[in-house]
């Protein structure tokens, strides 16, 4: 992969293997978490199908997105590393990559805040708010060329569901303790992280590896979880 | 004062109802043991047909009503289901 590399004009060649060593790691890293998304996503829709149930709904629609949104991560990485197309149109197929892979980020972050109180609201019309704050979303960070309208959403969004997690947690009345609240809170971190390194290529190349690493670990967790308790039924 | 079912054990407990009768019980019974009023056993009964749980057979001219393969699955996997919510705080 290194060898192959177009070398970036006016660096070194250890700067330039540094940065397309870290490009792959990115790859990779898309790659993982767009297999556990869907991994997620389609373990748990028989539980769907079979329930109805409207917080399963938003919790397989939020991996659903986050693998969808890696998946336009991973089209702009390829398109960066692979410069095929003349300067015109490579600017615009950043665009093509990157508005919507902000869609998909704060549709997923936004199913995942509502999965955690869907007692409280009207599906429906939950889902129709969704899809208006993303769009909105989307259009403010368009307009502004600017990430920071994302990233204070996706922020905002995140807290409220670990916030509801926790509180939902203290609650709790039987003696189970499944600490899910954690996993949000860790999601959310490193979900932030993850944005400012992606959207910010001034980042430091130590802490890239370091947070791909801890967010395929995430995800990782939430997939073993899934699959063990969806699993119980083939071991009876 | 008995806790106040929600959704998913109500459709739990009529499948159940059904299935231990020999998957087979007349509508008025099934409406006795449900502990529902007939309003809401009318709701229940309907998405359950609607989302082919139960079936309604007649035999010597009389309805009874039976778990499709659907239902039967439901009632498996109910567990499983419920320990997802609650594992996942949904």
């Amino acid at each position: 992969m290194i060898e192959q590399q177009v070398p970036i004009q006016g660096l070194g060649r250890s700067m330039s293997a540094g940065i397309s060593l870290g490009i792959t790691f990115e790859a990779i890293f898309s790659l993982v978490i767009i297999i556990l998304s869907l991994f997620v996503y389609f373990k748990t829709k028989k539980l769907y199908e079979l329930s109805g149930h409207k917080g399963i709904k938003f919790f397989r629609l939020t991996f659903l997105f986050f693998g969808l949104a890696y998946i336009f991560r991973l089209f702009t990485i390829l398109l960066i590393i692979y410069r095929i197309l003349p300067m015109y149109l490579f600017r615009h197929s950043l665009i093509l990559g990157l508005v919507p892979y902000t869609i998909f980020s704060t549709a997923g972050a936004l199913y995942l805040t509502f999965s955690t109180f869907t007692k409280n609201n009207n599906a429906n019309k939950t889902e129709i708010l969704i899809y208006i704050f993303t769009g909105l979303i989307a259009l403010l960070t368009y307009i502004t060329k600017s990430s920071f309208v994302f990233i204070i959403s996706q922020a905002i969004f995140f807290v409220s569901a670990v916030i509801i997690s926790f509180i939902k947690h203290k609650r709790r009345k039987n003696k189970h303790h499944s600490n899910m609240f954690i996993v949000y809170f860790l999601l959310f971190l490193f979900w932030i992280i993850n944005h400012l390194i992606f959207l910010n290529t001034r980042t430091m190349f130590l802490i890239r590896p370091l947070t791909y690493f801890i967010g395929s670990l995430i995800f990782l967790i939430i997939s073993i979880k899934v699959l063990k308790i969806t699993n119980i039924d083939r071991k009876k | 004062m008995a806790k106040k079912r929600d959704r998913l054990e109500v459709i739990y407990d009529i499948l159940k109802i059904i299935s231990d009768r020999g998957n087979s019980i007349k509508p008025t019974p099934l409406l006795r043991f449900s502990n529902l009023s007939s309003q809401s056993y009318s709701e229940y009964f309907t998405e359950l047909k609607k989302k082919d749980f139960v079936r309604e057979v007649f035999k010597d001219g009389k309805k009874y009503i039976t778990l499709s393969d659907k239902g039967f699955q439901f009632l498996e996997k109910y567990k499983t289901i419920i320990e997802f919510i609650d594992e996942f705080e949904l």
